[in-house]
């Protein structure tokens, strides 16, 4: 069995604990405390020598058969030799003493100390020339933000003739049908068109002469004509401008909406 | 000092005098080492004037930024936070409290503003006045500059 043990350890390359027992449970009859886990060091020890070099695969491989063979034979004495109240009675054996001494001994894990050393004095004054390199890189890019010019397009639409225009866009698509839908407005689906659509589109809302639905949040705008405003389009004065001016808020609100 | 207190089981005289005996054993034997008690904690280290051989030999125990922004109130103290702050810009706040944490500097209210200067902890940590670091550094930025003009 020994013999067994020790060829699977130094032979096979890879060894687990699934191996090992099943080797040992080939053998009939098998008892732990057949083998001898010092004689297999021991024979590990002498392998070594022979090779005359470390072999760290190996030196694991022996390691790892040497605890599971241990913890096999500790589960053995444990849960068959040893009864519930034999267990209890070698606990109570070891008095109260012998408990606070082996505690004394047990190893105090290391306070975590930091793996770190202190900041020399000539590190502080060597940063110093750090920090006034940055601050002297910041001083530049503040310069040169501030010196920076920044061209602005701004294009510039009549909004009174956009306004017109779609109006008399809407009444001729209401010559050839009974519903008008803001999609059917649309040149294209390209942003600035539909903006170019939709601010129009608030102000005759805002002027009565159409009025807007929308169903569902982000869905269509149904445009429904307004019968009292059924002629030409008559945009009024005060609407004349180019930025909207108040109304500036309700078309940013509803703009988000379409 | 709880948690020797804890790892030893012995009281807190017993430790110090342990302590002190340790201090005693190493200074008399001109080690490298030295013990010593920081906010609370003890320390054993690397002494201040051996450090720059061991310096490679691992990290600095505070960030980069942190030393400049220490450097540059050591350099201009006292001074106003708000100057720190001019120098170093917004991160030098989180940088100043941790500094006044660790008693490296210590701020006055002045107005609306801090002025800040280096402390007694300061000059024990590099081992020199603050007097004289405050000099090195002018004659570092003097150098610096000179230097700097020559370069450009």
């Amino acid at each position: 069995m020994q013999d067994q043990i020790v060829t699977l350890v130094f032979s096979k390359s890879e060894i687990t604990w699934e191996t090992l027992l099943l080797e040992i449970v080939k053998q009939e009859g098998f008892n732990p405390w057949d083998i001898n886990i010092s004689a297999l060091t021991e024979r590990y020890v002498k392998t070594i020598r022979r090779l005359e070099k470390l072999d760290f695969k190996l030196s694991g491989k022996v390691l790892l058969a040497a605890s599971i063979l241990l913890r096999i034979k500790a589960d053995h004495i444990l849960e068959k030799e040893v009864s519930k109240q034999e267990k209890q009675e070698i606990l109570e054996e070891i008095k109260e003493e012998e408990l606070d001494e082996l505690n004394k001994k047990k190893i105090i894990p290391r306070i975590p100390m930091p793996r770190e050393r202190r900041v020399t004095l000539n590190e502080l004054v060597e940063s110093l020339r750090k920090a006034i390199e940055v601050k002297e890189r910041r001083v530049i890019r503040h310069g040169e933000i501030a010196k920076r010019k920044i061209e602005v397009e701004f294009k510039k639409k009549n909004i009174v003739s956009r306004i017109k225009n779609l109006y008399q866009n809407i009444l001729s698509f209401f010559n050839k049908k009974k519903e008008v839908f803001f999609t059917d407005l649309l040149p294209s689906k390209k942003r600035d068109d539909v903006v170019d659509t939709f601010v129009p589109l608030v102000f005759l809302a805002d002027e009565n002469k159409i009025t807007l639905e929308q169903e569902k949040l982000f869905g269509e705008i149904r445009i429904k004509k307004n019968e009292d405003f059924g002629g030409s389009p008559d945009v009024r004065e005060e609407h004349r401008s180019d930025d909207g001016g108040a109304r500036k808020s309700d078309q940013k609100k509803q703009g988000r909406d379409t | 000092m709880e948690e020797l207190e804890r790892a030893t089981k012995k009281n807190r005289e017993e430790i110090l005098e342990t302590i002190d005996q340790l201090q005693k054993e190493y200074d008399s034997r001109e080690t490298g080492i030295q013990i010593y008690e920081d906010q609370g904690v003890w320390k054993m280290e690397v002494k201040t004037a051996l450090l720059p051989s061991v310096k490679n030999a691992m990290p600095k125990e505070f960030p980069k930024s942190l030393i400049e922004t220490l450097a540059v109130i050591t350099w201009k103290q006292p001074i106003k936070q708000s100057l720190v702050v001019e120098i170093r810009g917004n991160k030098a706040y989180k940088h100043i409290n941790l500094l006044i944490r660790k008693d490296f500097v210590e701020a006055k209210k002045l107005g609306r503003t801090l002025l800040l200067k280096t402390t007694q902890k300061f000059s024990d940590y590099f081992g020199e006045e603050e007097r004289t670091v405050k000099e090195m550094m002018e004659q570092y930025t003097k150098t610096y500059k000179k230097t700097k003009r020559f370069r450009e």
